[in-house]
């Protein structure tokens, strides 16, 4: 009786079962999806939990990934599981890559001689390379710094504020810390440049103390140079002139005035083959050249007017046809180019005569020719002209002064720019220079 | 009559000595130092008082030249005393250098005795002119060039002359410094006023804006290449 009873008691409650277990099945169907979405985002939260320390991932766009490429509604528990182990392996190699990227880069910046530090965009410190520790003395401090507290150099800040204002690579050259204790003055050239698409920015300091003194070196010796060769002329002339004022006190300048007129001819000479091969050798050494835009139509106008007063004597026009009216190139020594050839162009131009200027722009630059209506240069002296104190026959036999430097500088200067000049000399239309600055 | 001293600071003795003969004839009292640390004792003495022009080199024994330059120009009593560069350094750079430092204007070595003489006495007509009552500032004068300070007028004759702002504040700089080298510099910070950032090529087209409204004038301003300009002194 009583195992009846039992079994009734067990059938009844095998029926209760089965049909909590359907009203349960129909009560979270809909709901699996959402639950099992819930389940993998903790997984996931605790597995970034643990790896956020080291690296920032992308957490949010992973789980996008789990969710909705590997996991299906209608995955098993174990299929879930599976597919998180795959996932947490995939994290772990992804953390051992990071950590072998992580050590190469900081084994190449730390072996690297230069100082280097990355920067924030609020100006502190959060990564310094062994150099810069070493030249800053951050051994026993903990990043992330003020900059301003590491280098205590307002203009350094200021060289970062500008960079980082320009969202762009600065450059500064020949910087010195003045605030640095060494035995000697160290020059650093200055980069800074933006990390990525981050705020951050990275600046490397790159010792150029060297080069610095090599220039040192070759200043103090163009100084004394100079210095040494002006001081003999100077008494030379001086003297010269003091005796032409006794002679004309005398009344005998004029028995004399061929002997002298030769001694100041000749120190003349001397004195603008002098500048000259200062110009060049300044020309040749220099390393850098600061381009901007040139008005050339205002700097023709101050030009032909100053040259023209060493040629009283001459008659010549300038004739001007500037299509393209600005040019870009370093100021003094575009200047220098068109002193040279225009003094040229008169020098060498017939009496009357015509100069003229001309400019245009196409594909290739800018052009600008200059173009005299004096006698050809014969062929065969065409290509060395641009040669170092190369004259040609013609202008020694007309007895026209000259140091014979004048082109080479324009052709060392249209060189600094990678520019081009090119020569055309023919008897019935004269002798053009045409100077090409590329487009950079 | 003791009209003052011009003091010459060369350390070539040569070349002082021929600096001495060409600058004879202003009937001042012509004092040599050949040397950068005497200069400095001489500039802080009772002397000074006296002192009317300096010629100065640059390299110089004990204490170079640009530092005796910069000394004149904060010590009180030779801070308005004309100086003269007369040295062997020749670069824009080297001149700029110079004239920031203080110097009023430059010549390099070798030198023309004429042109020495014409600059000596631009800069003393300037030293007069700066010795001048404040009042006589009001209207400045060049051959029959006139500006009125007052009225911010300038005329040329009878003719007015139609000048932008700029324009005619670079010309009143020019006819209160004559003979004086102005570095584009100098004159940027003489015009900069308000918002408008000027630079010193801009200098260069107000410069080129007033020539041609100053027609036979024009050639008045002297172009000082890679350096800036000059206004050629008037007796």
């Amino acid at each position: 009786m009583i195992e009846i009873r039992y079994k009734r008691i067990l059938f009844l409650q095998t029926i209760f079962l089965i049909v909590l277990a359907y009203i349960s099945y129909l009560a979270f169907k809909n709901n699996y999806g959402p639950l099992k979405t819930i389940f993998l985002w903790s997984g996931s939260i605790i597995l970034n939990l643990i790896f956020i320390r080291h690296y920032a991932l992308p957490s949010a766009s992973l789980l996008q990934k789990i969710t909705e490429a590997d996991l299906k509604d209608d995955l098993s528990w174990e299929e879930i599981e599976e597919t998180i182990d795959k996932k947490d392996s995939a994290l772990l190699r992804q953390r051992e890559e990071f950590e072998l990227e992580n050590m190469k880069y900081k084994l190449l910046l730390d072996s690297l001689e230069d100082p280097v530090c990355i920067l924030n965009k609020h100006l502190m410190i959060i990564y310094a390379n062994q150099s810069f520790t070493g030249l800053f003395g951050l051994y026993d401090k903990t990043l992330p710094l003020p900059l301003l507290e590491i280098t205590r150099n307002f203009e350094f800040q200021q060289f970062i504020e500008d960079a980082m204002k320009s969202k762009g690579t600065s450059r500064k050259a020949y910087f010195s810390f003045n605030q640095l204790q060494d035995s000697h003055k160290t020059y650093f050239d200055l980069k800074a440049f933006p990390v990525d698409n981050s705020n951050n920015y990275l600046c490397l300091l790159h010792d150029v103390t060297e080069r610095k003194m090599a220039d040192q070196i070759r200043e103090d010796f163009v100084a004394n140079f100079s210095h040494e060769v002006r001081t003999p002329l100077t008494i030379l002339n001086g003297q010269m002139q003091n005796l032409k004022m006794e002679l004309e006190k005398d009344r005998l300048l004029e028995k004399y005035s061929s002997p002298i007129q030769k001694i100041e001819n000749n120190s003349r000479r001397l004195i603008n083959l002098f500048n000259d091969l200062l110009r060049l050798s300044s020309v040749e050494t220099k390393k850098e050249i600061k381009k901007e835009m040139i008005n050339i139509e205002q700097m023709f106008e101050f030009l032909t007017q100053d040259l023209l007063i060493n040629y009283p004597e001459k008659k010549i026009n300038f004739e001007f046809d500037l299509k393209q009216k600005e040019i870009f190139a370093d100021y003094q020594l575009f200047e220098q180019v068109m002193i040279n050839l225009i003094d040229n162009a008169l020098k060498y131009s017939n009496d009357p005569g015509l100069i003229k200027i001309t400019s245009v722009r196409d594909q290739s630059g800018d052009h600008l020719s200059i173009c005299n209506s004096g006698p050809a240069i014969p062929e065969e002296q065409l290509h060395r002209i641009f040669e170092r104190f190369y004259r040609g026959d013609s202008s020694r036999s007309k007895d026209i002064e000259g140091t014979g430097l004048g082109l080479s500088i324009v052709k060392h200067i249209m060189q600094k720019h990678d520019g081009k000049i090119r020569v055309h000399s023919r008897s019935d239309s004269g002798t053009t220079f045409t100077l090409t600055f590329p487009f950079n | 009559m003791d009209n003052g001293t011009i003091v010459i600071i060369e350390d070539e003795k040569e070349i002082s000595d021929l600096i001495q003969t060409q600058v004879s004839n202003f009937g001042l009292t012509q004092v040599a130092i050949y040397d950068g640390k005497k200069a400095l004792d001489y500039i802080q003495s009772e002397e000074a008082k006296k002192i009317q022009l300096f010629i100065l080199d640059r390299m110089l024994p004990s204490v170079n030249g640009l530092e005796i330059c910069k000394f004149i120009r904060h010590y009180n009593q030779t801070r308005t005393i004309p100086i003269l560069m007369l040295t062997a350094l020749s670069t824009p750079e080297q001149i700029v250098e110079g004239l920031d430092a203080g110097a009023d204007d430059y010549m390099t070595k070798p030198f023309d005795h004429n042109i020495l003489q014409a600059r000596v006495r631009s800069l003393l007509r300037r030293r007069q002119i700066t010795q001048e009552p404040e009042q006589d500032k009001k209207l400045l004068r060049h051959k029959d060039m006139r500006i009125d300070t007052d009225q911010c007028k300038a005329w040329i004759g009878e003719e007015l002359l139609e000048l932008t702002l700029s324009e005619y504040k670079i010309l009143c700089c020019f006819l209160l410094s004559p003979g004086k080298v102005l570095t584009r510099n100098q004159l940027v910070e003489f015009i900069q006023d308000g918002p408008v950032h000027v630079t010193d090529r801009t200098i260069d087209t107000h410069i080129f804006g007033l020539r041609k409204k100053l027609g036979e004038y024009a050639a008045m301003i002297e172009t000082i290449r890679g350096v800036g300009y000059r206004v050629i002194g008037h007796d």
